[in-house]
């Protein structure tokens, strides 16, 4: 009986191995890992990884590391498709306000003390009013899944009403998360968030996504493969041409069996498409502050290519976490959007897993634009320092 | 009894003004090293050497002397290779102003460091009566101590007397004790005598009429050799009691070397310098097509090849021709991406690995290292490799291109060659390229299943690579063949021996030591070519140590000096 170790109540994890294209070096070792996310809090789902399989399969394996990370949004020069250009910042709309002068002198702070209290409007943004209206995305182009498999956004007994993108390809795409952010200047492509993220997703081990596809036995067309997900733990490497390096090896975080996600999928010329995962959590560091993502239906759509991959990434991002992570970065006055128009925004175009009691939102749709290189993913091989065995596992 | 200093051949150092002989002082005769082997042919006594110190001797001895955390920085001017090594043209080195003004920063770097007040407590043994005034008694035990470290040998008493009144004249100007230290440890620091290894002759008094190297000259030569270091102070006490004259006491340093861990820096320097790995300081390939090959990859790469050495050679006790074939090396994470090869390490250190039956790589010639130095920036070379072998494994010369190769033939756009076969078919069409490219080629060619960064590969444009070939009668179909061919090469034996001894002795190893050389070579044939027996062999041998008499010399320095001349004016 192989023994198990207990990493958290969420699961266990198991010896494993190193495997590359399908081999095993070390056959004798193999992982095993049980996810049981009870996040759980909200969905009480349970997710079970065995990834023990991923080496067992036949054919052969491709591993992925992600290198970038970016709001999947359709934007252009001049932002034209925003109804009144990039969205305000917060100075702008405390300079807009009643009073602003009077404002500073009571409560010392200019746009992080904008409640009527010298609230913060990051922390209580319901308490705050912007005077400059929301700039609106009018396009109807974007890119991003079609979530909820419909092809005019109405509401189905997972989403609400919604106004659907058409993508390049001409697919009816929801991407509800665009709208809230796809005026603000800092998230747009070379602004200050979304630039400083990518960097944080090239340097931080925290943002380490590793993808794993096996069973490959023609990387062009493959009905059935297993595609794994987990949090790696090794750096990225540029080489002198500033391009990532592929293949390099990146060892399984193995302490945190909770970003260890499993799903099946396919590779249609080229193209590897997977069924979604319904509850996916993602470790995360973003502007400086660490959290996680809690994305439910998670899936993607990548673009093979000999040295890595780029596609989309995408689902139904919990509010909850999403304003969790945001609110908690100094994003606002560098990023020039307002936190009280972003808020409101976020839960106007909520469209997932409405609260069966209120009918609000829980969840928005949402999608990444997402590269990796290949990498050489390495199995633990070894027990893990400071882990307990359970005692019902030690009974089997 | 009156020592004798000899300089080889052209070393030079404008300030160098040694005595031509002097007494290294009290020093107990002992009989001749060792018994002669009845076996052993007798060759003439070589003349003692003067040479440069290399970087990484330099770094080691002030490890040795201060300590490890003392920091060196310092990039000694390039030597001439000569016979294939370094420590040979280091004999013939000349050390310009220009080269002499790092050596003077960082002696004084090192100085202020080994004063300074997180030093002085474990480096001096004893505290001023005051800090602000000279303390002679104090500086003396200091100076002495160091200084015989420094310097190899005991000071004498001038220099002794000279050190402690220098530190004491330069107290008053900075009104600090330690400051006068730092002033006269960083000339001892930059003085010939530290920066040049000088060995001592004197009578052998267990073979009347012969000459032997002095004991701390013989402590120095096993040092360098055995630990690419200066000797420790256990070592200059066993040669100030002339132990080393001993068979018994030699061999009990020599044990006591071999067991150290200084031993296996030693066998690195050794290697690094027979194997060229000082090329890999300006290794560089294509970015864009070598994307891999960063600069980190090829730190590691080179380390591959030392720590594949070490590990077959030291802690395998392993036959140094094996080295061709072994399966054994280690693999580090930026290096691991050219071989494709996951291993589970982060960006620091290396994990042991060991190729499977049936892999394509199997000894150092199919490590990224071997096959990346050999190579161009942007493409194998066959004939680099096949020359690199030739020349640095078997000590076989190839001669240099002429200048005005014609390369229009494989250069010809509408030539359409696919493999590297082809191309060098083509290319010794012309007979002047064709008898160099004849010895080097079908080597090389064997290797050519890995690209100018050392990846594995099958086919090159298209077209399945044929690395098949043929050295000294053995043929090989591949890289893994090659080696076993290499390792049953005849010169393979008869180069390491010579490159060894040259490098043990540190100069040029005459055609009268021929005789020698063979004779080492068909004891090693018998015993295998361990390493540490190699060494074990020419140390204890009773030529390691013999030194010509002075008349000898004398005309022998003089023939030198004046091919110095004409080299110089060449």
């Amino acid at each position: 009986m192989p023994r198990r170790i207990l990493y958290s109540k969420y699961g266990y994890l198991q010896a494993g191995g190193i495997s590359m294209f399908g081999k095993r070096i070390r056959r004798h070792h193999y992982m095993r890992a049980l996810l049981i996310a009870s996040s759980l809090i909200l969905l009480g789902a349970v997710i079970a990884v065995e990834a023990d399989e991923a080496a067992s399969k036949s054919g052969e394996t491709i591993g992925l590391v992600l290198t970038d990370w970016r709001y999947a949004l359709y934007q252009t020069p001049g932002a034209g498709e925003c109804s009144l250009g990039l969205q305000k910042g917060a100075v702008e709309q405390f300079k807009a306000q009643d009073d602003p002068l009077g404002h500073f002198k009571k409560f010392g702070g200019t746009f992080e003390t904008r409640g009527p209290n010298g609230e913060d409007p990051n922390f209580s943004p319901m308490l705050v009013t912007d005077p400059l209206p929301f700039s609106e995305l009018k396009t109807n182009v974007g890119f991003g899944f079609n979530l909820d498999g419909t092809s005019d956004g109405r509401a189905t007994s997972n989403t609400l009403a919604h106004d659907k993108f058409v993508s390049p390809e001409g697919e009816r795409v929801d991407n509800q998360l665009a709208r809230v952010v796809g005026c603000v200047q800092g998230w747009r492509k070379t602004g200050f968030m979304a630039e400083f993220y990518a960097k944080e997703v090239e340097t931080s081990p925290i943002n380490r996504h590793l993808i794993e596809i096996t069973g490959v036995h023609d990387e062009q067309n493959e009905p059935n493969v297993e595609v794994f997900i987990y949090k790696g733990r090794d750096r990225l490497v540029r080489n002198a041409s500033g391009s990532f390096i592929a293949f390099m090896s990146h060892r399984i975080d193995e302490r945190f069996p909770q970003f260890m996600l499993k799903t099946h999928g396919k590779i249609v010329d080229g193209v590897l498409l997977t069924d979604p995962i319904p509850f996916a959590r993602l470790p995360l560091v973003q502007i400086q502050m660490t959290g996680e993502r809690d994305i439910r239906d998670l899936r993607l759509r990548l673009k093979l290519t000999p040295t890595g991959a780029d596609g989309l990434l995408g689902g139904y991002e919990l509010l909850d976490s999403w304003w969790n992570n945001h609110s908690k970065s100094p994003g606002s006055d560098p990023g020039l959007y307002s936190p009280a128009g972003i808020y409101r925004a976020l839960y106007r175009y909520g469209d997932g897993y409405p609260d069966p009691a209120t009918g609000k939102p829980t969840a928005i749709s949402v999608a990444y634009q997402v590269s990796a290189v290949r990498a050489l993913i390495v199995h633990p091989t070894h027990q893990a320092p400071g882990v307990v065995v359970a005692q019902a596992d030690q009974k089997e | 009894m009156k020592a004798l200093r000899t300089l080889s051949s052209g070393a030079l150092i404008a300030l160098l003004a040694l005595v031509a002989c002097s007494s290294n002082g009290p020093q107990k005769p002992a009989s001749s090293s060792t018994s002669a082997n009845p076996s052993e042919p007798s060759v003439p006594p070589p003349a003692a050497t003067l040479r440069l110190i290399s970087q990484s001797e330099y770094a080691n001895s002030i490890a040795g002397v201060f300590g490890a955390d003392i920091t060196v920085k310092i990039r000694f001017a390039p030597v001439n290779r000569v016979d294939g090594l370094l420590s040979v043209g280091r004999s013939s080195a000349v050390l310009t102003s220009g080269a002499l003004d790092p050596l003077d920063a960082s002696a004084r770097s090192i100085a202020a460091q080994a004063v300074d007040p997180a030093h002085r407590r474990f480096l001096i043994p004893c505290v001023p009566a005051k800090i602000d005034a000279r303390d002679d008694k104090c500086a003396r035990t200091f100076l002495a101590k160091v200084g015989r470290l420094i310097y190899r040998r005991p000071l004498t008493s001038d220099e002794l007397t000279r050190a402690v009144e220098t530190a004491g004249a330069a107290v008053g100007p900075s009104g600090d004790f330690y400051a006068g230290l730092r002033y006269t440890l960083s000339a001892m620091l930059i003085s010939p005598e530290f920066l040049f290894v000088r060995e001592m002759a004197e009578p052998d008094p267990g073979r009347p009429g012969a000459w032997r190297l002095d004991g701390y000259s013989k402590a120095s030569r096993l040092s360098f050799l055995l630990w690419d270091s200066g000797p420790d102070d256990e070592l200059l006490n066993a040669a100030g009691r002339g132990e080393l004259h001993d068979p018994r006491g030699l061999k009990r340093q020599v044990d006591r070397m071999i067991g150290s861990p200084l031993y296996k820096q030693g066998v690195r320097a050794f290697f690094a310098d027979f194997l060229v790995l000082e090329s890999f300081d300006t290794l560089t390939k294509d970015p864009v097509i070598y994307p891999a090959f960063t600069l980190k990859a090829v730190d590691e790469a080179r380390e591959q090849i030392l720590s594949t050495v070490v590990d077959h050679l030291v802690d395998r006790d392993g036959d140094y021709r094996d080295l061709f074939t072994t399966r054994h090396t280690f693999l580090s994470s930026d290096l691991a991406v050219l071989y494709r090869i996951p291993v589970d390490i982060g960006s620091q250190g290396s994990v042991p690995y060991e190729f499977q039956e049936g892999d394509p790589r199997a000894g150092i010639l199919t490590q990224i290292g071997f096959l990346a130095q050999y190579a161009h920036p942007g493409r194998s070379s066959s004939t680099r490799r096949g020359r690199g072998i030739r020349e640095v494994l078997l000590c076989q010369k190839v001669p240099d291109p002429p200048p005005n190769v014609d390369f229009s033939i494989i250069e010809d756009p509408k030539a359409h060659f696919h493999t590297a076969r082809e191309r060098l078919a083509a290319h010794q069409q012309n007979p002047v390229c064709a008898g160099c490219h004849a010895r080097t080629d079908p080597i090389g060619l064997g290797l050519e299943n890995f690209d100018g960064a050392g990846q594995y590969r099958t086919r090159e444009n298209g077209a399945v690579i044929d690395a098949s070939g043929k050295l000294d009668g053995n043929t090989f179909s591949d890289g893994v063949g090659l080696g076993r061919a290499v390792r049953e090469s005849p010169a393979l034996k008869s180069c390491i021996v010579d490159r060894l001894y040259a490098y043990s002795v540190g100069r040029k190893v005459g055609p009268d030591e021929t005789a020698l050389l063979e004779y080492y070579e068909s004891v090693l044939e018998q015993r295998g070519f361990r390493f540490e027996e190699m060494l074990r062999l020419m140390i204890f041998d009773r030529s390691f140590f013999a030194i010509a008499a002075p008349e000898t010399l004398a005309a022998s320095n003089n023939a030198s000096m004046e091919e110095s001349h004409h080299a110089h004016q060449d």
